[in-house]
C-alpha cells in the first residue's frame, strides 16, 4: 500500500495504490499523518489504485474526515472502484465524503 | 415339465394297463379253452356213449335171436312152438316161417328197422330165388315189408353177408342209405352156425342212424358247433348238413382240417382222440375235436368256431377295452384339470413373484443409491451397495447428513425373503426417525432395540453397525450391535496406508433383549481415512466347493483395491464385489451382499496465529478457494473483506494479551454455499452480540468500532456463533456463490 502526497495551492492530493487491509492500515496510519496536518485544505484522495479496503482503512478515512471537519477543510474521493464504493455504501461512509 | 410328467404317467399307466389287460385276456382264454375242452369232450362222450349203447343193443338182440331165447319167447308167447333158429338145434323152418320169425322179431324190437337172414345155397334149394333164400323184413312207417332178397340179387356178394361169412365173425357193415326213405342205416351181421358149427348163413340187423343224428343235434356244447359222425372209412353218417350224408369227408370242404393235416388224418385213422385248430380263413378259425367209437371204428367230431368259444372272452375284452378307454379319458381329463390348476397356481406364483419384485424395488428404492451421494459436498465420499440373494433381502444400509453430521448404518436382518425385508424396512424408518432427535449412536441403537424388542413375536433380530461422523472434524461416534467388524483405512505417521479390522466392542444384536444398554465408542478420522462396512454376505460368500470367502480375503481385497486403481468409495466397493464374484464363480449367491464405504475427505483448514501479520495469508488462501469454485471478482472482494474483518476481530479479542495463539479457519462447500468456520480456543467472545454502529450519525459523532462485524453481517449470508463444550469459539459464516 502506497500513498503519494502532492500539494498544489490549496489542494492536497493523496494517491493510493494497493490493498488497504488491516495489516496495511497500520502503516497507512503513519503514511497519512501529513494529510491530517493539512486537513484545513481541500484534500483529494485519488482512489483509482485502491484495490481493497477493510474497516481499518475506513477508520483511517474517518479519522481524516474528522480532522478536516475540525480544521475547516474537506475530503474528496476520486476514482473509487465500484467494489470499494460498495464498502462505503454498506457502512454509510458514503455520506461522509464527496465523491468525484 | 408338468406336461412331460403327465405324459410319462399316462405312458406308464398305459403300459401297465396293457400288460394287465393282456395277461387277464390270456388267462381268461386259457380258462375258457380248458372249459371248452371239458364241455366238448363231455359232449363227445355223450354222443359216443349213446351211439355205442345203441349199437350194443343191436348186438345184444342179435345174440339173443341167435341163442334161441328169442324163438322160445315166440313159442311161449303165441304157442306156435316150432320156430327156432338156434344154430345148435337148427331145424330148417319153412321160408314162410322164417319171415314170420323175423317179422315177430322186428315187432318186438322197435329200434331195429330191418332184419335179414340169408342162407348158404345148400339150404332151401327149392326156393324161388335165383340166388338162394334170404328173408328180409323191414319196418316202414309201422308196416312190415317182406322181401325175398334171393329173388333180387346175389346177396352172398353183399357186404353184410360176405364179410360176416368170410371172417366168420360179427361184422358192422358200412352204413348205407335205405333207399326208400333216404335214411342211413347201419347193419350188424352175425354168422349163423348149424350143427357141428357149420356155417350156414348170416343174420343181419339194420339200425336206423336217425337217432344218432338226433342225438348229435341235441348236443351243442358251444353255440354254432357242428357235431358229426363218420364211419371208419370217413363217410358221413350224421352231420347237421344232410347233403353231406354218406359222402366221404375227403370230398367235403367242411372237413378241410382232415384234408389239410396229415397228422390229424393219421390220428383219426388210428382211432385216437384229440383236437386240432383249423384255420378256415379270417375270423373263421375253429377247434376240431374228435374221438373214436371203438365198436365200429366210427369217429365223432365236433367243430367249434373259435369265435364262439371265445365269445365271452371277446366280450370281456370289449367291455374291458371300453372301461380302459374311459379310464384313460378320465385320467386325461384329470391331468388336464390338474394341469390347468397348476397353471393357475403358476399364474398366481407369477403374480407373487411380480409383487415380490415390486417389493424389492420399493425396498431398494428406500436405500440411498444416487451417486455421487453428496455431489455438493467435498468432505465425504460414500457408496452403498446391496445385492439381494433372493428377490427381497434382509440386509440394509442407510445414511444421511443432518447438521453437518453424517449418520450411517449397515444391518443384517436374520432370515431372508419378505419377512426379513419388512423387518428391514421398519428398521430403516426407525433409524431415520430416531436419528432426527439424537446424534449419539448408542442412544439411537438402544431406541431401535427397544422399539423392536418390545413387540417381536417372531424373535427376529438384526445385527447393525451405526455411526455418526462429524464432518467438521472427522470425529466418529459409533455403536456396534453384533455386526461384523468394520475395516478401516488409516494413514500411518510415515504416510503409508494401513488397512485393518477395527474390532470395536460388540454389543448384542438389535431385537434380542429389550432394555439392553448399548455403548458407543469414538474415533477420529483424518482426511482421506475411510471406514468400510459390509454384511456377512461378503465374508461368507461361497464358491462351488462351499468354502467361504473369509475375513482375510475381504481385508486383502480392500488392501489391494488401491493398487488396482480404486480411488473413490465406489471403486473400493466395486473392486471387492468383483473379487467376491470371481471367487464365487458359478456358485449361487446364498446371502445378501451389502457394503458401505465411507471416506472422510476432510475439509481445508487454514491454521493461523492471532497476529495481524497473517492477514495476507488468509487473503491468499481465499483467492485459492475462489478459483476452485469460480467465484466472481466482486464476490471474492466481499468474501475477502468479510473474512478479514471476522478473523481480525477474533485475533483482536479472543486472546487478550496473548500472541501466537491458534485461529483455525476451515472451509467447506455445501451445495452452493461456502461455509467457513473460524475456530479459536480463546475467551468466550461472541462478535454477533454487538450491535451495528449507527451509520446515520454525523462524521464527528461516528464511532470507529463495530464497522468490521457490521461488514461481516452485511456481506455474509449467515453468521453464527457457538461456544463449544470443549472451550472453543466457533464462528460460522456462509456465503452463497
Amino acid at each position: 500500500m502506497n500513498l503519494i502526497i502532492n500539494e498544489t495551492g490549496n489542494v492536497v492530493t493523496g494517491t493510493l495504490e494497493g490493498r488497504l487491509d488491516t495489516l496495511a492500515a497500520t502503516q497507512f496510519a503513519k503514511d497519512m499523518e501529513p494529510l491530517i496536518e493539512k486537513a484545513d485544505k481541500n484534500i483529494v484522495l485519488d482512489c483509482a489504485g485502491l484495490e481493497f479496503i477493510s474497516s481499518s482503512g475506513l477508520r483511517l478515512f474517518l479519522t481524516l474526515r474528522k480532522a478536516a471537519t475540525a480544521k475547516g477543510g474537506n475530503v474528496t474521493l476520486k476514482g473509487v472502484s465500484p467494489s470499494v464504493k460498495q464498502v462505503f455504501t454498506i457502512t454509510g461512509f458514503n455520506s461522509l465524503f464527496n465523491f468525484e | 415339465m408338468f406336461a412331460n410328467l403327465a405324459f410319462v404317467t399316462i405312458l406308464v399307466g398305459t403300459i401297465v394297463f396293457i400288460f394287465g389287460f393282456g395277461s387277464t385276456i390270456y388267462l381268461a382264454r386259457q380258462e375258457v379253452q380248458e372249459e371248452t375242452d371239458m364241455m366238448v369232450n363231455q359232449a363227445v362222450n355223450l354222443v359216443g356213449n349213446f351211439v355205442d349203447g345203441q349199437l350194443q343193443r343191436v348186438e345184444d338182440v342179435a345174440y339173443t335171436l341167435l341163442s334161441g331165447k328169442f324163438s322160445s319167447t315166440i313159442r311161449d308167447d303165441d304157442g306156435m312152438g316150432f320156430v327156432s333158429i338156434d344154430p345148435k338145434a337148427f331145424s330148417i323152418p319153412s321160408e314162410e316161417e322164417v319171415f314170420d320169425i323175423l317179422e315177430h322179431f322186428i315187432n318186438s324190437n322197435p329200434h331195429i328197422c330191418g332184419v335179414a337172414i340169408g342162407f348158404e345155397p345148400f339150404l332151401y334149394t327149392d326156393t324161388k330165388g335165383e340166388y338162394g333164400f334170404s328173408a328180409y323184413v323191414t319196418n316202414v312207417s309201422g308196416n312190415n315189408e317182406r322181401l325175398s332178397l334171393g329173388e333180387l340179387h346175389d346177396f352172398h356178394q353183399k357186404e353184410w353177408y360176405k364179410e360176416a361169412y368170410k371172417t366168420n365173425k360179427p361184422y358192422w357193415s358200412r352204413p348205407f342209405a335205405e333207399t326208400s326213405k333216404g335214411e342211413v342205416v347201419a347193419c350188424f351181421s352175425v354168422p349163423l352156425h348149424g350143427i357141428g358149427d357149420r356155417l350156414i348163413g348170416v343174420l343181419a340187423l339194420d339200425i336206423n342212424t336217425d337217432s344218432f343224428r338226433r342225438k348229435c343235434d341235441e348236443v351243442t356244447p358251444i353255440p354254432g358247433c357242428e357235431v358229426s359222425l363218420v364211419d371208419r372209412e370217413f363217410n358221413v353218417i350224421s352231420h347237421p348238413d344232410s347233403s353231406y350224408i354218406l359222402k366221404n369227408i375227403s370230398e367235403i370242404d367242411q372237413y378241410s382240417a382232415y384234408q389239410s393235416s396229415d397228422s390229424l388224418r393219421d390220428k383219426m385213422t388210428k382211432h385216437q382222440s384229440g383236437h386240432y385248430l383249423v384255420n378256415k380263413g379270417t375270423r373263421r378259425e375253429a377247434m376240431f375235436y374228435f374221438a373214436p367209437i371203438e365198436r365200429t371204428g366210427w369217429t365223432i367230431s365236433i367243430e367249434c368256431p373259435i369265435r364262439e368259444i371265445y365269445k365271452g372272452v371277446t366280450h370281456m375284452k370289449r367291455v374291458t377295452s371300453v372301461i380302459a378307454a374311459l379310464s384313460m379319458l378320465f385320467m386325461l381329463l384329470c391331468f388336464g384339470f390338474l394341469f390347468m390348476r397348476i397353471q393357475k397356481i403358476s399364474t398366481s406364483k407369477a403374480v407373487m413373484d411380480r409383487d415380490l419384485m415390486i417389493a424389492s424395488h420399493l425396498q431398494m428404492g428406500m436405500l440411498p443409491k444416487l451417486y455421487p451421494a453428496f455431489p455438493d459436498r467435498k468432505d465425504i465420499d460414500v457408496y452403498g451397495f446391496l445385492k439381494p440373494a433372493k428377490t427381497v433381502g434382509g440386509d440394509l444400509y442407510d445414511y444421511f447428513i443432518r447438521d453437518g453430521k453424517f449418520f450411517f448404518c449397515i444391518g443384517d436382518v436374520s432370515g431372508k425373503g419378505v419377512p426379513a425385508s419388512l423387518f428391514m424396512v421398519v428398521l430403516r424408518s426407525l433409524f431415520r426417525n430416531i436419528s432426527l432427535h439424537t446424534d449419539d449412536p448408542a442412544e439411537i441403537v438402544s431406541s431401535l432395540n427397544n422399539a423392536i424388542a418390545e413387540n417381536n413375536p417372531n424373535n427376529m433380530f438384526c445385527t447393525m453397525f451405526l455411526g455418526v461422523l462429524d464432518l467438521k472434524n472427522g470425529h466418529l461416534d459409533y455403536c456396534n450391535a453384533g455386526h461384523n467388524s468394520p475395516v478401516v483405512r488409516r494413514k500411518k505417521a510415515d504416510g503409508s496406508v494401513d488397512v485393518y479390522f477395527a474390532n470395536p466392542k460388540v454389543n448384542i444384536a438389535i431385537g434380542v433383549f429389550e432394555g439392553f444398554e448399548y455403548e458407543s465408542e469414538e474415533a477420529v478420522l483424518a482426511e482421506g481415512e475411510a471406514i468400510f462396512l459390509y454384511t456377512d454376505g461378503v465374508t461368507e460368500a461361497e464358491n462351488l466347493n462351499k468354502i467361504l470367502f473369509g475375513d482375510d480375503a475381504t481385508l486383502k481385497a480392500l488392501a489391494d483395491a488401491r493398487a488396482n486403481n480404486a480411488r473413490s468409495a465406489k471403486d473400493f466397493v466395486d473392486y471387492v464385489y468383483e473379487t467376491v464374484k470371481k471367487y464365487a464363480g458359478d456358485a449361487e449367491q446364498s446371502d445378501d451382499i451389502t457394503m458401505l464405504a465411507i471416506e472422510y475427505k476432510g475439509i481445508p483448514v487454514l491454521h493461523l496465529k492471532n497476529n495481524i501479520e497473517n492477514v495476507p495469508t488468509l487473503a491468499e488462501w481465499l483467492d485459492m478457494l475462489a478459483k476452485e469454485v469460480n467465484l466472481p471478482e466482486d464476490k471474492l472482494f466481499n468474501l475477502n473483506l468479510a473474512m478479514e474483518e471476522a478473523v481480525v476481530n477474533v485475533m483482536n479479542y479472543a486472546y487478550p494479551g496473548q500472541e501466537g495463539m491458534p485461529v483455525d479457519i476451515s472451509y467447506n462447500l455445501i451445495g452452493n454455499q461456502l461455509v467457513f468456520v473460524i475456530d479459536d480456543q480463546g475467551v468466550p467472545f461472541d462478535p454477533t452480540a454487538h450491535k451495528d454502529p449507527d451509520i446515520t450519525l454525523d462524521a464527528m459523532d461516528r464511532p470507529v468500532g463495530g464497522l468490521g462485524i457490521m461488514l461481516v453481517r452485511k456481506i455474509m449470508e449467515t453468521v453464527s456463533y457457538e461456544r463449544t463444550p470443549d472451550g472453543h469459539n466457533r464462528l460460522t459464516l456462509t456465503m452463497n456463490i
